[in-house]
C-alpha cells in the first residue's frame, strides 16, 4: 500500500481534495482482525469482501456512512508512472465525492505539517527518524516514512558523555535501528533476525556551552522476512551535551544503506533528530 | 545554498560553528541534506486521527466529514500515517 500512500494519496491535487476530511485508517492482516467499530463501518458500507486491497469510506460528522469505493489501483496499467497513477486516483476520488457538500477549507500558502512526535517530557524525550528512498519500479517510496522512538534509561546511559574514545554496540541503539528498514519488505513475522555492529564513540570538541561526541560505524541488518533481506548501514551520529554533567542533550544523525528488494537495490537515507530539539 | 542551510542549522542547534569538531560539522551537514523538505512531507499536511474513535470525536466537534481508509495485507498491517508496514 505504500505506492498508494506515496503516489496516489500524496498526489498534490488529491491532498487538496482530502483536506476537508479528518483522515483515519484501519489496516490488518484480514477482516477478521477488525475491531467492532471498524467492522460496523465495513458492514454499513456494504464492502462484503474477504480481502480489501484498498477501500475508502466517507462518513459524515456524526459517523454515518455516506459513500464508499474500492478504487482500482493498477500500477502496471500506467507503466508504473506515479504521475499517471496519481491522476487516475484523483479522478476516482472525484467520482466518490461528487455532489457531496464538504466544508470549505482555506488554502494556506504553506500548509502546516503534523509529523509523528513524542509527547512525553524531557530533553531529549526521544528521536524522530525520517527514511527516504530512491525511486523504485513500483513507486513504493515517494513519501518519506517518519517514525518516533521514545528515549529510555538504557539509551541515556549508553549515550552519556564519553570521557575517552571507546566503542559501543549497535545493540545499545537498537531501538533506533529497528526503524531502519523500508516499507513493503516485512513479509515475515516482522522485526529483525540481526542488528549488529561495533560503533566508535568518542568526544568531539566543545564550545562555551556544550560538549560534543560522535558515534560512527557500520551496522549489519538482517530482516526476519522470507527473503532474509540483508544490508549494511553507515551510521554517523553527532551528540551534544551541556558542559555540566554527562547527560545527553540532543542528537543529529544519518544512516545510509542500499537495501535489496526483489531484483532491485534501493538507496535508503535515514535522518535522525532528537525531540523536542 | 547548502552552506547557508548548514549555518542556519548550526544556529538552530545553538552550536558555535567556530568551536566545533569538523567531524560534528560534517555529520550536521549530512543530516541537513538527509532530512526531507516540507514539500516532500506534504502528505503530513493532511489532518490525521490515529483511530476511528478519535476521528469521530473530532468530526463531531469540528462538524467535518471523515475519510476512512481500509486495507488488509496478509503479511502485516500498514501504518498509513508513519508509512511503515
Amino acid at each position: 500500500m505504500d505506492h498508494v500512500r506515496g503516489s496516489s494519496l500524496a498526489w498534490p491535487e488529491s491532498l487538496e481534495t482530502l483536506r476537508p476530511f479528518v483522515m483515519t485508517w484501519w489496516s490488518g492482516r484480514t477482516i477478521k482482525d477488525m475491531p467492532d467499530d471498524i467492522r460496523a463501518v465495513f458492514n454499513d458500507a456494504n464492502l462484503r469482501q474477504p480481502h480489501i486491497n484498498l477501500a475508502l469510506v466517507v462518513l459524515d460528522s456524526k459517523g454515518k456512512v455516506l459513500r464508499s469505493v474500492v478504487p482500482s489501483i493498477r500500477p502496471p496499467e500506467f507503466r508504473f508512472d506515479p504521475e499517471a497513477q496519481g491522476r487516475d486516483f484523483k479522478s476516482q476520488l472525484d467520482n466518490l465525492l461528487a455532489g457531496l457538500k464538504l466544508p470549505k477549507v482555506e488554502k494556506l500558502a504553506k500548509p502546516k505539517l503534523t509529523l509523528p512526535d513524542i509527547c512525553s517530557e524531557g530533553q531529549p524525550n526521544g528521536v524522530r527518524i525520517f527514511l527516504t528512498f530512491a525511486a523504485n519500479r513500483l513507486n513504493h517510496y515517494r513519501t518519506p516514512i517518519v517514525e518516533t522512538v521514545p528515549m529510555t534509561e538504557e539509551l541515556r546511559k549508553a549515550l552519556s558523555y564519553p570521557k575517552n574514545a571507546g566503542t559501543i554496540s549497535a545493540s545499545n541503539v537498537r531501538a533506533w535501528l529497528e526503524q531502519v528498514y523500508p516499507a513493503a519488505v516485512m513479509d515475515g513475522k516482522g522485526g529483525f533476525r540481526k542488528i549488529d555492529g561495533k560503533l566508535t564513540f568518542a568526544p568531539a570538541g566543545a564550545d562555551d556551552a556544550y560538549r560534543y561526541a560522535v558515534v560512527e560505524g557500520e551496522v549489519e541488518f538482517v530482516l526476519d522476512n522470507e527473503g532474509r533481506s540483508t544490508y549494511k548501514g553507515s551510521l554517523s551520529v553527532a551528540l551534544k551535551y551541556r558542559r555540566e554533567g554527562n547527560a545527553l542533550y540532543s542528537i543529529r544523525g544519518v544512516c545510509e544503506s542500499v537495501v535489496p528488494k526483489g531484483p532491485e537495490k534501493i538507496r535508503m537515507t535515514v535522518a535522525i533528530e532528537s525531540r523536542p530539539e | 545554498m547548502r552552506r547557508i542551510l548548514s549555518l542556519a542549522f548550526l544556529v538552530m542547534m545553538g552550536m558555535s560553528a567556530n568551536a566545533q569538531d569538523p567531524q560534528v560539522r560534517r555529520i550536521q551537514e549530512r543530516f541537513d541534506s538527509a532530512r526531507p523538505n516540507e514539500k516532500s512531507l506534504a502528505f503530513y499536511s493532511l489532518d490525521w486521527a490515529m483511530s476511528l474513535a478519535d476521528a469521530k470525536e473530532r468530526a463531531r466537534k469540528e462538524d467535518r466529514p471523515i475519510l476512512l481508509i481500509l486495507n488488509t495485507n496478509i503479511t502485516a498491517g500498514t501504518n498509513f500515517f508513519s508509512g511503515h508496514t
